[in-house]
């Protein structure tokens, strides 16, 4: 029971990282209208944009993190809105072999510069706080706290402010916004950009929990588009609870498979639920 | 210098194989397959563990199709339905899923050591110092063996039906055609020739272990593809020979720049290969190759 419970905490500290990731791949499809494979490697680029001011630079965990988001906000939404948007390609497929491009070149420019070997944020020692049968670190804490209050954040954009309205009516239909008058140029960078910034901050809380890699972003590709195709692509509750089922499934399977399988244990279970719902679990027909 | 033109013919001829199976896909039926490589693991592993075993080689290539004849049916019924954009990753997502099988199966496969001493086929008939241009030559009979069969389809009223699918699945639909049946005809027959060239190169290489089988080998087929032009047969053989003359000759870049050590280079190749599919994308729009061409060119 206590081993239950500690990969339900675990699971749901994969399932931040994912939910992060998920929520800005989902809006970049109802807003840009392809799969953005290039996504996970903006948590790769938070994580060592962050690196660069923690690992190189040596300042504090605090700054480097403020900073890396900083820099790989600016570094992500430049490359993604010159890469799908001022390339002129237009079209699902097209937009997703340019996005392949992306990625292949944001891995390897960062594995040119740092070397793909691990790596590891420098951050103070940590006492494990004890509750009952689960212990948990500070980072661990700071984590689970900023993914929950990241998609609180999200939710009150999408509900609660214009740019949300434009952004669920784009997703529902482009045509109609700019008829409407809508600045549809402006929404898709913004979108960029709160997609660049969702994933770079789980890139750097991935950082701030295991150690990073170039290829790392390649690694969580399959949990995370398993995460937003349960969902239904283009809803960004869909992607939350996708994201959880996901994270938490993935640490169950551990109790009785070796966790290498992790990978192939979202990928069954995205298998799965396409077979009964083919739209997603929340996704619009068609 | 005579035995590298013929290695590289042969990686040509491999890799033309391969592309031709994913140009029947994309380029004739539209079905956005971002898993190749896995019909090509399935192909090589077949070939390997079997011929190891002690099987003849054809017979090993055969059973390698087989298996991905069986293993394209399943992914095809389950999967076929879905929008093409959930196909593709998918697709993506299987192919991945193999060669996380075949990196922890240890059993069947040996893991991340992989399959080493894969006999070459007819080897004790062929003096030793032919046997390239005898594997080439293999190779070459299979390709043209291969393009002929995809040229006949292709203009025959199965072919018709695929590219009317393409173009537009209800109008196909209201002929009385299914899409569905017609697509995974399509998806099975590229998978098959994917898997030849899988076996044809482990049979090669003599050595198979899951790191070749990783999505670049996509990728590159995709690039080959697109180069080449859609639908067009002739060009997948084309648009192979490019990809591999770039891939192979990229190789030498450790001799030009000295100072770089292997990582940093093969991260350069890497970023060369990305812009290299970006740019491609950007001239295939600019001509309006992708979503408008109907001809066959072949």
């Amino acid at each position: 029971m206590a081993e239950l419970v500690n990969l339900t905490v675990s699971g749901s500290l994969t399932a931040s990282f994912l939910v992060l990731g998920a929520i800005g791949l989902t809006i970049t499809f109802g807003v840009l209208r392809f799969a953005n494979i290039a996504h996970p490697d903006f948590m790769m680029l938070g994580a060592y944009s962050a690196f660069f001011f923690n690992g190189v630079l040596g300042l504090p965990f605090l700054p480097s993190a403020l900073l890396g988001l900083c820099s790989a906000v600016l570094i992500g939404t430049a490359i993604a809105w010159i890469a799908y948007d001022r390339l002129d390609v237009r079209g699902p497929v097209p937009l997703l072999i340019v996005s392949i491009g992306v990625s292949l070149v944001l891995r390897h420019v960062v594995q040119f510069l740092f070397g793909s070997d691990f790596r590891q944020f420098s951050t103070p020692l940590q006492r494990p706080y004890v509750f009952g049968p689960v212990r948990l670190t500070s980072s661990q804490i700071a984590t689970l706290a900023v993914a929950v209050l990241l998609v609180v954040a999200v939710h009150i954009i999408l509900t609660r402010t214009k740019f949300g309205r434009t952004l669920r009516a784009m997703a529902d239909n482009p045509t109609l916004c700019e008829i409407a008058g809508v600045d549809v140029a402006h929404a898709r960078i913004t979108v960029m950009g709160i997609a660049v910034f969702l994933a770079a901050t789980a890139g750097i809380l991935f950082g701030l929990n295991f150690i990073i890699q170039p290829s790392m972003g390649w690694d969580f590709l399959i949990p995370i588009f398993s995460a937003t195709i349960l969902g239904g692509i283009g809803n960004p509750y869909g992607a939350m609870v996708g994201a959880l089922t996901i994270g938490v499934t993935q640490e169950w399977s551990t109790l009785f498979l070796s966790p290498v399988y992790k990978d192939v244990v979202s990928f069954a279970v995205l298998a799965l639920c396409l077979l009964l719902r083919p739209q997603g679990l929340w996704g619009k027909v068609g | 210098m005579i035995d590298y033109i013929v290695a590289l013919a042969t990686l040509v001829g491999i890799q033309a194989l391969l592309t031709l199976g994913l140009n029947f896909h994309f380029g004739l039926t539209g079905i956005v397959n971002f898993g190749q490589v896995a019909f090509y693991g399935i192909g090589a592993y077949a070939s390997a563990i079997l011929s190891v075993a002690g099987w003849p080689a054809p017979f090993a290539m055969l059973a390698g199709v087989a298996i991905c004849v069986l293993a394209s049916s399943l992914l095809g019924l389950t999967t076929l339905r879905l929008r093409e954009d959930y196909f593709a990753i998918l697709t993506l997502g299987f192919s991945e899923v193999l060669r996380i099988l075949a990196l922890n199966w240890r059993d069947l496969t040996n893991g991340a050591f992989g399959i080493p001493g894969i006999p070459r086929p007819f080897e004790s008939y062929i003096v030793p110092a032919s046997y390239g241009l005898f594997y080439l030559a293999l190779v070459t009979v299979l390709l043209v063996v291969a393009f002929a069969l995809c040229r006949v389809l292709a203009l025959s009223p199965f072919g018709r039906t695929l590219r009317a699918i393409k173009d537009d699945d209800q109008a196909a639909m209201s002929f009385g055609k299914n899409p569905l049946r017609f697509r995974l005809l399509s998806l099975i027959w590229g998978a098959s020739l994917a898997s030849v060239a899988g076996s044809l190169w482990a049979h090669y290489i003599t050595f198979v272990v899951p790191d070749q089988f990783t999505p670049e080998v996509t990728f590159y087929a995709w690039m080959a593809m697109i180069i080449g032009g859609l639908g067009s047969m002739p060009g997948s053989i084309a648009g192979a020979a490019v990809m591999v003359v770039l891939l192979e000759g990229t190789r030498f870049g450790n001799d030009l720049i000295p100072f770089l050590d292997a990582p940093r280079m093969a991260a350069i190749r890497q970023i060369f290969i990305g812009l290299g599919l970006i740019a491609l994308m950007v001239r295939a729009s600019r001509r309006a190759w992708i979503g408008q061409q109907t001809a066959p060119s072949t």
